[in-house]
């Protein structure tokens, strides 16, 4: 997946501020999300962005970890931001 | 109205200069000439607007037409407002030749420490011709001083007496000496102080756009409206067109793009379409406590200055 090209974002200390340039939508993300948003920038695999959640926020259940992430993707794509 | 730069030549060199990445020397010199003017003089009457002209650069005496195109703004009845350093002999030219005319200075300096006698006798020449028509205005350095020579200044030579003041800002590209985040607090005191001690003056200070509410304590904000110096924390562009006519949104925003103003029905058509593509990005704030804070989303504060907000920002396009 890819942040499509009409949304402008930057992190803000740990938070990512996104804003749609073709309707002026604006969206803060919390602190799991932008960390997801800004690996999937950095094109890291599925896979690795699991294990980052996992590390950095001291997780053990992978399953669920891998499931609020393909929940949080789906809503991305659902909303026109990533796709 | 816009910002009419005149040349991109100035006869200074700040390392501060917001316009770096159109000035020359990183980009050729350019004059604009006396057709271009006049045909966005036509232009800008063809729409509804105000009826005040900013002459700036680089430094616009430098334009060897500046005498012609001041009289033939005022020709149509235009209020002109000319930014210019007056170290040179061009406006010191200028300004007696017009200083009884209804056309208004806004006179960039720095610290006179740092002016050469040449700049010196010409500023200070200028400034006793211009009095009240002119105006100070410089940025406030976190390293320096406390400014008291400008209330100095606006006394002895009877200047108008709102005193403009600024933070260094960046452009969008990094190219200039800009303040860092921890020194807005820092800037923010010394502008709280000479704003005290210029109401003992009965002056007052203005601000230049780009300064964020939050660079103040609520004590420093109170002073400042008691002082009649109330903060405004605007990023309001006014279209800026360069020697050669293209219309670019702000001088920081330089590199991000340009419309030739022929391509542009009117002036407001150029505002209207730099407003559109530029407002979104407003939004994305400079901290992220913007998101929430009631003076952004009710547009009383624009969170400093767009071009230091798009740095670091991706997918930033026209």
């Amino acid at each position: 997946m890819n942040v499509l090209d009409n949304i402008s974002w930057k992190q803000l200390g740990d938070r990512v501020v996104a804003v749609d340039t073709n309707n002026g939508d604006y969206y803060t993300l919390n602190e799991v999300a932008s960390t997801i948003w800004v690996a999937i920038s950095e094109n890291k695999t599925l896979d690795d962005i699991v294990a980052q959640i996992m590390e950095e926020y001291d997780i053990t259940d992978e399953a669920k970890v891998r499931q609020d992430l393909d929940t949080q993707l789906a809503q991305w794509k659902e909303m026109n931001l990533m796709a | 109205m816009p910002n009419l730069m005149l040349t991109n030549y100035c006869n200074y060199k700040c390392s501060y200069c917001f316009g770096k990445d159109i000035m020359f020397p990183k980009n050729p010199r350019q004059l604009m000439t006396r057709d271009c003017f006049n045909g966005i003089v036509d232009w800008v009457k063809k729409g509804p607007s105000d009826r005040i002209f900013h002459l700036m650069g680089g430094e616009p005496t430098l334009n060897p037409d500046i005498d012609w195109m001041v009289a033939r703004l005022l020709e149509e009845d235009m209020n002109i407002l000319i930014f210019s350093n007056l170290a040179t002999p061009g406006a010191v030219d200028l300004a007696g030749k017009i200083a009884n005319l209804p056309v208004n200075w806004v006179v960039n300096v720095n610290d006179p420490a740092h002016w050469n006698d040449a700049q010196r006798k010409n500023i200070t020449a200028a400034l006793e011709l211009l009095r009240e028509r002119a105006c100070l205005t410089f940025n406030i350095m976190p390293d320096e001083d406390d400014n008291m020579w400008a209330l100095d200044y606006t006394r002895r030579y009877h200047l108008n007496n709102n005193i403009k003041v600024g933070f260094l800002l960046p452009t969008y590209n990094q190219t200039n000496e800009a303040l860092q985040d921890d020194e807005y607090t820092v800037v923010a005191a010394k502008v709280t102080r000479l704003a005290q001690e210029a109401a003992k003056y009965d002056i007052h200070l203005d601000y230049e756009c780009g300064i964020p509410t939050c660079a103040f304590t609520d004590e420093q904000l109170g002073i400042l409206w008691r002082c009649g110096s109330q903060l405004q924390s605007g990023c309001n562009s006014r279209l800026d067109i360069t020697p050669e006519g293209d219309v670019i949104y702000c001088l920081p925003l330089a590199t991000l793009g340009s419309k030739h103003y022929t391509e542009f029905d009117s002036y407001n058509d150029a505002c209207i379409w730099f407003d559109q593509r530029f407002g979104p990005y407003r939004k994305l704030g400079r901290r992220i406590e913007c998101a929430t804070c009631n003076l952004h989303n009710t547009m009383s504060c624009n969170a400093g200055c767009l071009a230091k907000n798009l740095i670091n920002c991706k997918n930033v396009k026209l």
